[in-house]
């Protein structure tokens, strides 16, 4: 048995590398154990295992491993398809396993924290989307995959996230008191949790019927502007036209009220005197449903 | 080095595992019991509702923490980060004591979120030593580390696992979590004598100990954290007790985790052990009647899920 020649490789760091690598391996322990790179750790062959691994009365060297080996996808599976339950719901669960296998051997858990496992599976599938499905000019199926994972990692960002149920959001009647001639120069501070994204499929009604029990039908595309955000500690979604998720994305930006929407006006084609009122129920409907936290006076 | 009883903390009484699944109950009925204990991972990261019900939870129970993911033995560097935010949440919920495992869980980065486990050797004992002195400064608080469930040996061990957690309780002047039912697993698993450990061990350093069920695989039992406790683990607990005087116990459920008062009702029949002339729990397991799964996967770490509308 020989060590991999490191000055600094101690035996503990040596047997832990050893272990790490024959219980983590996609083919199981005796591939583990026999694979190249772990036997330039430690070079042992799964007849002499005992020379590392002790066998007990009843389980021999290899089986005790595999204890460990066994539970190491399983348990990361388990999470993956907790955390993306509609992308699993979609595929099955063996074609979902098959994804997530892969992509947990390209992206192995380096955090101390399971909510970190998925951060980035979405990222992944982009990542493999097949070539022909990226010249597509339509969302393709895999398309809808990459949606639904997004969808669901943000989910899981904004309910572990910084909320707005200690704090005072800023409510209707807040802005109703701002002076009118104050308005234009205002800037909304959105609240930490207020996330805008745009999909190409509505999968936020896919993925809710899916939590409801529901057997639903994969959706069509349908591009899809979703604000989510977080009320009473539950992650809520709502769908915008595109003109008011625009403005209110430019708010979010930084933008003043007066630059906002006067960008949206610009381009609006509804009736000048129907103007007013319409950006008066947005801010109150945002307002109402926390959007933002605060205001800046000019 | 000697040490008041249980590093001077108080004896806590019966508790109980704080799992998600049992939030609405405690929060409607917030019942009888005398503490909890929390999975720190679960929290210390959370701005949302599993922090929410836990600074509730925090202002009418004890809370005691107890982690899945320091890495005490790993020969990676210690996670700065993580110990902050450890030490943080402790502050913040009045920990009682702050426990973890005597393993490792990933080393080069690599994390398996299992609870891996010690070659016992001079050099880890060495190496777990000086990281506990190190983490018990940055918590400003003694770690507290629990023996945990194993399923292999390695050839190269030079002294038992008692052997081990003694000398380092010792050493580092940390305290123990004696998880009496892992001491019973790793004993079948290992051909030892799990009342031979038990003695072994300076029971004046135990501050907690864990009961759970566990599933039997015939030819080893792994740590699921899904049933009731059986009979010979509390004959192991019957003999923790004795040696110590008492202290803080705790049920683990983990896994096809029941109603909250069945699991209430598990660790309250500890109270038959500790007032000493009671009858023996009618519903115990004896370990005759325990029927043999084909597998099992241990469960160390809980993965809490998004609510959404």
């Amino acid at each position: 048995m020989t060590a991999d020649g490191s000055p600094s490789a101690t035996d503990l760091h040596r047997l832990q590398r050893w272990m790490l690598s024959v219980v983590t391996h996609p083919s199981g322990v005796e591939a583990g154990i026999e694979d190249e790179a772990t036997r330039r750790i430690t070079d042992v062959t799964t007849d002499r295992i005992e020379e590392v691994v002790g066998r007990s009365k009843a389980l021999d060297s290899v089986s005790r491993l595999q204890v460990y080996a066994n539970a190491y996808f399983v348990r990361l599976l388990e999470c993956l398809r907790e955390e993306f339950v509609a992308l699993h719901t979609i595929l099955g669960q063996e074609t979902f396993d098959a994804f997530a296998f892969q992509y947990l051997q390209a992206d192995p858990p380096h955090s101390y924290t399971l909510g970190e496992l998925g951060a980035n599976f979405p990222r992944f599938l982009r990542e493999n989307q097949p070539a022909e499905d990226l010249a597509a000019d339509v969302p393709t199926w895999s398309h809808l995959l990459i949606d639904l994972a997004r969808l669901e990692r943000l989910y899981s960002e904004i309910f572990d996230g910084p909320g707005t149920e200690n704090g005072t959001p800023l409510r209707p009647d807040d802005l109703q008191s701002i002076p009118t001639e104050a308005w234009p120069g205002c800037r909304l501070k959105p609240v930490p949790c207020l996330r805008l994204e745009t999909f190409d499929f509505p999968v936020h009604v896919y993925r809710t019927a899916v939590t409801r029990g529901e057997e639903p039908t994969p959706p069509s595309p349908e591009l899809t502007h979703l604000v989510l955000t977080r009320r009473e500690f539950v992650v809520r979604r709502t769908a915008l036209p595109v003109d008011e998720f625009e403005m209110l994305g430019a708010l979010v930006d930084g933008a003043t009220v007066g630059e906002a929407v006067g960008r949206w006006a610009s381009q609006s084609e509804l009736p000048d005197h129907e103007l007013a009122p319409r950006i008066r129920t947005m801010f109150a409907g945002w307002a109402a449903a926390n959007y933002f936290a605060s205001v800046e006076l000019p | 080095m000697s040490s008041a009883p249980r590093l001077g903390h108080a004896n806590l009484g019966l508790g109980v595992g704080l799992r998600t699944t049992h939030y609405p109950h405690i929060l409607e009925k917030w019942p009888a019991v005398d503490w909890f204990e929390i999975i720190s991972e679960n929290y210390m990261d959370s701005g949302g509702r599993p922090r929410y019900v836990l600074d509730q939870i925090a202002e009418r129970y004890p809370i005691v923490m107890h982690g899945v993911s320091m890495s005490i033995g790993s020969t990676d560097p210690l996670d700065v980060e993580y110990l902050r935010k450890l030490k943080k949440l402790a502050d913040d919920v009045n920990a009682g004591w702050v426990s973890d495992h005597v393993c490792w869980t990933g080393v080069t980065s690599k994390n398996s979120h299992d609870l891996l486990p010690m070659p016992y050797t001079e050099e880890a004992l060495r190496h777990v030593v000086d990281r506990i002195r190190t983490v018990s400064e940055v918590l400003e608080r003694p770690l507290v580390l629990e023996n945990p469930s194993s399923y292999v040996t390695f050839a190269e061990s030079t002294m038992p696992e008692w052997e081990f957690v003694r000398r380092m309780a010792e050493e580092s002047d940390c305290g123990l979590l004696v998880d009496v039912n892992n001491v019973y697993v790793s004993a079948f698993n290992h051909d030892f004598d799990p009342f031979e450990y038990l003695r072994a061990l300076p029971m004046d350093r135990v501050v907690q100990f864990h009961l759970a069920g566990h599933t039997h695989c015939g030819t080893h039992i792994v740590d699921t954290h899904d049933g009731r406790v059986i009979d010979p683990v509390w004959d192991l607990y019957k003999l923790a007790h004795e040696l110590t005087g008492g202290a803080s116990t705790l049920l683990e459920w983990d896994a096809d985790i029941p109603p909250f008062e069945e699991v209430h009702s598990e660790v309250l029949k500890a109270k038959t052990v500790i007032d000493g002339d009671g009858p023996l729990p009618e519903t115990r397991v004896a370990a005759d009647d325990v029927e043999f799964a084909e597998e099992a996967i241990p469960h160390p770490a809980a993965f809490v899920t998004a609510e959404a509308e």
